[in-house]
């Protein structure tokens, strides 16, 4: 019976580590605003480690935001993302732009996730990371 | 021990046969259903999501003659082997541009004549009628909008592979020219269909 529950609580507890990383900007520059990353998994942030942060200004008003995101992996791994916005009072901003996406990155690379704002409203944002390779399903 | 193994081993199994209940899912999430043999609502929405962004980066709409520009919807081509209503693809797209304040779309004006709200339509018409201006020429679109999805398969040996490829065009009514386009492919690979990406 020990047998059994050893496998079940090392599946229960690897399953349970997979929990998203959330990154926002910090910081007075408007271009180069610097950023806070609040980790949760540091498996995730291994494979996708956000680097840089950018911003600037597309079609007139709407906000456009770059972020870089490098992994210190020795194989290709995937991750899913998903850029939130928010109003000037903070105020949720659902529709466009929200959907989940996935993306591989190789090894030791740096690749760029980019978003525009879906509405000039739209002035502050998240990105969220989340495991979609995780150890146990390779 | 070995009883109670037994006894683990069948809960789990029958657990397992039982298979997940129904239960409601976030449709913008990561665990959605994801098909090989059909376009899924991600992939709608993923496609949308770029299309207006891409078009936003490329600042076209900044060369409007009016602010917000009419946009008229066009045609839209399913050229998959899947049967799908195009407005799953159209309407996200229509909303998200309504959201960028930048556009507004006619539903007054269609394809073939056909208006998409005949009773704004006709209403219009009405008002028109009654204030004399009956003979006005219509509120014309700035830009319309086509579009066409199309579909590519291929496999190695037991993995499928299909991309889903969304194309758009924005034409501006003044030349006639295609002042934008975007094309989205969305390809998905494995040997059956799953859950989450």
């Amino acid at each position: 019976m020990r047998r059994c529950i050893l496998p079940l609580a090392l599946v229960s507890a690897l399953t349970a580590c997979n929990t998203s990383n959330t990154v926002v900007p910090m910081g007075s520059d408007p271009g180069q605003p610097g950023f806070q990353q609040v980790l949760t998994n540091g498996w995730l942030n291994s494979k996708s480690n956000v680097t840089d942060v950018r911003q600037d200004v597309v079609s007139g008003d709407m906000k456009r935001v770059q972020v870089s995101v490098y992994s210190d992996q020795l194989t290709s791994q995937n991750f899913s993302y998903r850029f939130e916005w928010f109003d000037a009072s903070g105020m949720r901003m659902q529709g466009a732009g929200e959907a989940w996406q996935s993306r591989t990155i190789k090894p030791k690379e740096t690749i760029q996730l980019t978003t525009v704002a879906p509405s000039p409203k739209a002035t502050q944002w998240q990105l969220k990371l989340l495991d979609t390779n995780h150890p146990l399903d390779q | 021990m070995r009883i109670a193994t037994i006894g683990l081993v069948t809960t789990l199994a029958t657990l397992a046969a039982c298979g997940p209940q129904a239960t409601y899912k976030d449709s913008r999430g990561d665990d959605l259903v994801v098909s090989l043999d059909q376009p899924n609502i991600q992939d709608f929405n993923l496609a949308a999501d770029k299309m207006v962004q891409s078009m936003m980066v490329s600042g076209v709409l900044n060369n409007a003659p009016r602010k917000p520009a009419v946009l008229g919807i066009s045609r839209i081509v399913n050229d998959t082997s899947s049967q799908f209503d195009t407005d799953q693809l159209t309407k996200k797209i229509r909303i998200a541009l309504l959201n960028t304040g930048k556009i507004e779309v006619t539903n007054t004006i269609g394809l073939d004549g056909k208006p998409e709200d005949p009773m704004a339509k006709g209403v219009q018409d009405m008002k028109d009628f009654e204030s004399g201006r009956s003979n006005k020429t219509p509120d014309l679109p700035d830009y319309t909008l086509t579009a066409k999805i199309l579909e590519n398969r291929t496999s190695a040996g037991n993995v499928k592979q299909v991309s889903y490829i969304f194309q758009l065009s924005l034409t501006d009514t003044r030349s006639g020219r295609g002042v934008w386009e975007g094309e989205e492919t969305i390809t998905k690979q494995g040997a059956k269909n799953s859950v989450g990406f």
